[in-house]
């Protein structure tokens, strides 16, 4: 089975330097949306991304507070996006804010946060981003998703440091959004910390993946592994078949091929902690 | 948290700020009510006097009870902190601020580690640590800290997953005989254990029902010093094993102490009402607002900080936590210096203000704009 499924590797040293984006929410003053005040978002953002810029990254963008839009995180096929100049116009993205898991309007659980701002010029009604409106990565070429056109994604990694980002039904919550791109999406199951002693999880995370080659798994697990705080990290990966979702969950790293145009996933794996 | 009757009962007298049946919110003045009533003993008759780690083990083990002592040491004694306060007499027991050993010559004591550990290879510089990879094992040392973890990098967080057919005892014995192994640099007899983590894995076609399985076992052990719990990210030895038991990793953030910088005593610590007040001030002129959280846990004891940061001193601190009583919102964690003299709360500052610069610095270096 495993030789199989070795060939996502990339040659040695053919890695290019990545893209990396970023958005954190510290007030809500002067926005469409209300929140209650954080004061490591940033922190935790910035550090994030000056890791990856000491190890050769590049940072494309990095917005807080009222240059936030909850479009940046919306595919750009469907109303009121463009995630293709923003959180799926690098390989990896990383917001850090509040975040909830309310049931939409199909009973599915789902991944809300508040942004400042819509954001598009077409309707404003909406800072809230809701993650059925999300799709990542979605590569243009044969057998290409619907959502390939007009702009094709790059997004690979997306890491949400907020409360119920990969709560208890990821699949739920992420299905949609890895159905046709991406690797894996990162955050939190309940409730996560704004805290000096866990602003440094993005760095961590960085080190972990980015330079030492853990898997994308086991690096955001050590990196948010905060035995004081107890938060519980989650991620959640996809596949075309069981035993794929199972292997890029588990075994995903850094230098990973791209997902082809045609490859279309309907299975889902996850994993967390408990106690 | 699994709360075991007679554990809950035994504690109760030293209960947590505000218990977790609590259903209103206890921020500010309303915690110390709220710890009354969890407890069911009021601030003033406890007694005003540290209570160490070693007898929440000794009960912990004559009641048969919860092995994993989490943080009920830290709460414990914060709580006989405040009664003292409420008393108006100093809490009774030993305190001071020590010194740790230095982080030292990383790669030598990577080459020492590792070869006490059968890994062999040649040390590998990295951004903020160094490395020694021998096919599927891995040690890793950080600058700043000094922590140390190792990996079988092919099981970390790869397991297969299996049905958990074990103890958390029967887990506890295991991490503790792996503990004795890699933990030749750590004050053993100091470390007791903290708590318990099952890693699970789920898989589903499209948003059917999942498969869950535990794949991988963590066991914490949590520092002493004083006899007083170690609070904060550091402080704390993990050891990972699979469902069956078999070496995974570890990794801690401990440095034994060195050298006492000054003997306190209970005289010496600032109210934790005041602390919580400062705390309090400092999260409102960020612009929190204090009165949509309530406090869910507050600790007292020595604060180390986690694997990315400069630390060479430790000091009595107190820890703070607070829940949104909205139910979504993020938890706070802040901690602050327990010392009421100025000139030793400075010594605690001192230390920390390295961190502080190299979180400038990382700021500074990426400057938010659209």
């Amino acid at each position: 089975m495993l030789f199989a499924l070795a060939a996502p590797f990339l040659a040695s040293g053919t890695a290019n330097a990545l893209e990396v984006g970023g958005e954190a929410m510290t007030s809500w003053s002067g926005c469409d949306c209300s929140a209650g005040s954080l004061k490591y978002t940033d922190d935790q953002i910035s550090y994030l991304i000056s890791e990856m810029q000491d190890l050769g990254h590049k940072k494309s963008f990095f917005y807080t507070n009222q240059s936030t839009y909850s479009m940046d995180l919306i595919e750009d096929s469907l109303p009121n996006g463009y995630d293709a100049g923003y959180a799926d116009g690098v390989d990896l993205f990383a917001l850090s804010s509040h975040g909830g898991a309310p049931t939409d309007s199909k009973s599915k659980q789902t991944f809300s946060t508040p942004m400042c701002k819509s954001g598009s010029i077409s309707d404003s009604s909406s800072c809230h981003f809701d993650a059925n409106n999300s799709r990542m990565g979605e590569a243009a070429g044969p057998g290409q998703s619907q959502y390939a056109t007009p702009h094709p994604g790059q997004a690979r990694w997306w890491v949400f440091f907020t409360c119920y980002s990969v709560h208890t039904k990821p699949a739920e919550q992420w299905g949609q959004t890895l159905a046709n791109g991406g690797d894996a999406v990162l955050g939190y199951r309940g409730t996560s910390a704004d805290s000096w002693t866990t602003d440094e999880v993005g760095e961590d995370l960085a080190d972990a993946v980015f330079d030492d080659g853990d898997t994308l798994k086991g690096g955001w697990f050590w990196a948010a592994e905060d035995w004081a705080v107890d938060d519980v990290a989650s991620m959640v990966a996809s596949g075309k078949t069981r035993d794929l979702a199972i292997y890029r969950r588990d075994k995903a790293v850094a230098n990973w091929e791209r997902r082809a145009s045609d490859s279309h996933h309907g299975w889902f794996a996850w994993a967390w902690h408990e106690g | 948290m699994k709360w075991n009757k007679k554990w809950w009962m035994l504690t109760s007298v030293v209960g947590l700020a505000c218990s977790p049946m609590a259903t209103s919110g206890c921020s500010g003045e309303d915690v110390r009510e709220n710890a009354s009533e969890s407890t069911g003993v009021s601030p003033s008759a406890l007694t005003p006097e540290l209570q160490g780690v070693s007898a929440f083990r000794a009960r912990a083990a004559a009641a048969a009870a919860q092995s994993f002592l989490r943080d009920e040491p830290a709460t414990a004694n914060f709580e006989r902190v405040r009664a003292a306060f409420s008393q108006g007499r100093p809490v009774a027991g030993k305190l001071g601020i020590y010194e740790l050993e230095p982080v030292g010559d990383v790669a030598a004591t990577l080459q020492r580690r590792a070869a006490e550990l059968g890994i062999r290879g040649e040390v590998v510089k990295k951004l903020n640590h160094a490395s020694i990879k021998d096919g599927v094992n891995e040690i890793r040392i950080g600058e700043r800290s000094g922590a140390e973890r190792a990996l079988v990098t092919e099981l970390f967080h790869q397991g297969t997953g299996t049905a958990d057919s074990r103890s958390d005892d029967e887990y506890l014995a295991i991490a503790s005989r792996r503990a004795s192994v890699v933990g030749s640099t750590l004050p053993m007899a100091d470390l007791y254990p903290y708590k318990i983590r099952r890693y699970k894995n789920a898989v589903a076609e499209g948003e059917g029902e999942p498969e869950v399985t535990t794949y991988q076992v963590a066991v914490a052990f949590n520092q002493s010093i004083d006899d007083l719990p170690v609070i904060g990210s550091g402080g704390k030895l993990v050891i990972h094993m699979t469902t069956d038991g078999q070496p995974v990793g570890h990794e801690f953030v401990i440095r034994k102490v060195q050298s006492t910088v000054k003997e306190l005593d209970g005289s010496a610590l600032t109210d934790p009402d005041a602390a919580r007040a400062e705390v309090e001030a400092r999260l409102a002129r960020s612009g929190i607002d204090v009165r949509q959280y309530r406090a869910v846990r507050s600790e007292f004891g020595y604060q180390r900080l986690g694997r990315d940061n400069t630390q060479n001193v430790m000091a009595p601190h107190y820890g703070f936590y607070y829940e949104a009583l909205d139910g979504v919102s993020k938890k706070l964690v802040e901690y602050v210096p327990a010392l009421k003299d100025p000139s030793l709360r400075a010594i605690a500052e001192r230390d920390a203000s390295e961190n502080e610069g190299r979180k400038a610095q990382r700021r500074q270096s990426v400057t938010p704009r659209r």
